[in-house]
């Protein structure tokens, strides 16, 4: 009896972990956000000293210039 | 009930038998619980629930983790599906030392036999996780380089090695008899190997895991790897020590047929005898002089908790270390690490009436309950049917027979020989479905039913039981093995 059960522990505790694994993997695909932090990119933002202080004229990552 | 247990003999697999590891269930002696706690016979039940809900929640803990802290993966769906079952496969890894820790809180509920099972089967499942998780990387938006290219950044290689190494884990200890390899040497590989596992998989998941970005996952990862220390360094570092403080001294080796002593232990001066139950079992290390091997090793409690002078265990000389035996001398030291097992009738106080049935070494650990019923002059009726291939392969064979001519149990012993010598007037033959239901008579309904012997004979003798319609509930069994 205690092999029997530890049997179906065994697998029902496989098919949870590879249903939580699957469940998991969608809600990172497609339900997750990414944190707004995340958002930020490092990068290394060119200042120019103009009459009113420092202003950013530019930035090393592409997406962000201009 | 039937309680099958399954002694081992250095490369085999026993079902109960002298040579065996007896796994035990305790009981109530005379008011106080001898167990240790002061638990009921059943209360393992929830005790157990609660345990294997723990182990689940640990072993799903970093995608729990990922899951609360709303990490976006990085890739596709395959991707992120590959890496869930790392970082589950890395739990359950870190579990592993754990189950395997011979702690007696995670056993008791269960039995040692079903612990050690369990920590094989995960050992299984984690291979399989693993073996899952570069390909699905790799189709999941990686890259096939992740799969072919040789080079690639250190941590990647230190993957590959863990997982090459991991089968290498299962493969041998599947096999290992297969190998050439003896139980020993298994024993010690495995612990080498698991090391290098554990250690690999902490290091290539902390340096490539984008998941471990946040400090909660950092924190987690570290938790586990220190379970994982904490359990290894426990279970092969302190407990050992503490062991050697308190080293058993052999009283007495009495020899009990050609090839079976019995080895009789006193604790330290001052010192009380271990609780246990009858039919439990322990780990010894025997430190004998001469250059006799220091090995540990797992074998069934033959005496009975009532005797307070001494602690034994009966082995056959079975493998190389086994066979030495014979040679150790009172006077010599060993360690003793007990008890575990759930295979004791004491831990169903409903049973009245016991069937027995032994194969060889398999006697012992019902030698131990018989001993404690007639310790406490238990009221039952005992058939106990031992079968052994010659007579000259009987153990307790006057100790039994005293004890059947009393009558606190009542006991009727049945010896079947399967290759009679001339002389031999008792019953012979192989204790097939025919013979069993030959000697077994008519029982009652509520008779329980103790087996232990090697596992062909258990298989026979418990799908001869369920031919003739006794219940699985009715039957105890339990293996042991290694």
């Amino acid at each position: 009896m205690r092999l029997k059960k530890l049997k179906i522990f065994t697998v029902f505790f496989i098919i949870l972990v590879l249903i939580a694994a699957y469940v998991l993997g969608l809600l990172r695909t497609y339900v997750f956000k990414p944190p707004p932090s995340s958002a930020v990119v490092p990068c290394t933002v060119f200042m120019a000293k103009k009459s009113n202080g420092l202003e950013p004229v530019g930035c090393s990552d592409p997406a962000f210039r201009g | 009930m039937i309680q099958v247990r399954v002694p081992r003999i250095p490369g085999h697999t026993l079902l109960h038998g002298p040579q065996t590891e007896p796994l035990t269930v305790s009981e109530h002696q005379r008011g106080r619980s001898t167990f240790g706690l002061n638990e009921t016979p059943h209360s393992g039940g929830i005790m157990g629930a609660l345990l294997a809900i723990l182990y689940a929640l640990v072993a799903l803990s970093p995608l729990i983790f990922v899951a609360l802290l709303r990490m976006k993966g990085e890739m596709t769906l395959m991707h992120e599906v590959a890496t869930s079952l790392a970082l589950a496969a890395y739990a359950i890894m870190a579990l592993q030392p754990v189950l395997a820790s011979r702690w007696k809180w995670i056993e008791r509920p269960f039995g040692f036999d079903v612990v050690i099972r369990l920590h094989r089967y995960m050992g299984a499942f984690v291979v399989l996780l693993l073996l899952c998780h570069p390909p699905g990387m790799a189709f999941g938006g990686a890259g096939m380089g992740l799969l072919t290219n040789i080079i690639q950044p250190w941590n990647v290689w230190v993957g590959r090695v863990v997982l090459i190494l991991l089968i290498l884990q299962v493969v041998i200890s599947v096999g290992y008899a297969r190998f050439g390899m003896t139980f020993e040497q298994w024993r010690r590989s495995h612990n080498f190997l698991a090391v290098l596992i554990l250690t690999g998989a902490f290091i290539h998941s902390w340096w490539t895991a984008y998941d471990l970005g946040p400090i909660a996952m950092q924190l987690l990862w570290l938790a586990l790897f220190g379970l994982t220390i904490f359990a290894y360094v426990h279970h092969k570092v302190l407990k050992p020590r503490c062991l050697a403080r308190r080293a058993y001294r052999v009283v007495g080796v009495e020899p009990e047929t050609h090839n079976v002593w019995t080895v009789k232990f006193a604790p330290p001066a001052g010192e009380r005898i271990y609780e246990y139950q009858p039919g439990q079992f322990h780990f010894i290390t025997l430190q004998r002089l001469g250059g006799l091997p220091v090995e540990e090793h797992h074998w069934t409690i033959s005496s009975s908790p009532t005797n307070k002078d001494f602690i034994s265990s009966t082995i056959k000389e079975s493998g190389d270390f086994t066979s030495t035996i014979g040679k150790t001398n009172v006077g010599d030291t060993a360690l003793l690490q007990g008890p575990f097992g759930r295979f004791c009738y004491t831990l169903y106080p409903e049973d009245k009436d016991f069937v027995f049935i032994a194969g060889g070494i398999g006697i012992t650990p019902l030698m131990s309950m018989i001993r404690h019923m007639r310790g406490t002059s238990k009221d039952a009726n005992v058939l106990l049917i031992y079968a052994n291939r010659t007579e000259k392969d009987i153990a307790f064979r006057d100790e039994l027979a005293q004890i059947e001519s009393g009558s606190s149990p009542r006991l009727k012993v049945i010896h079947i020989v399967s290759s009679p010598e001339s002389g031999w007037t008792g019953e012979s033959g192989h204790l097939d479905r025919d013979k069993l239901v030959q000697l077994l008579g008519r029982q009652g309904e509520q008779t329980a039913y103790y087996i232990c012997a090697p596992p062909g004979l258990a298989k026979i003798v418990i799908e001869s039981l369920r031919s003739i319609g006794v219940p699985y509930a009715r039957m105890r069994t339990e293996e042991f093995m290694l």
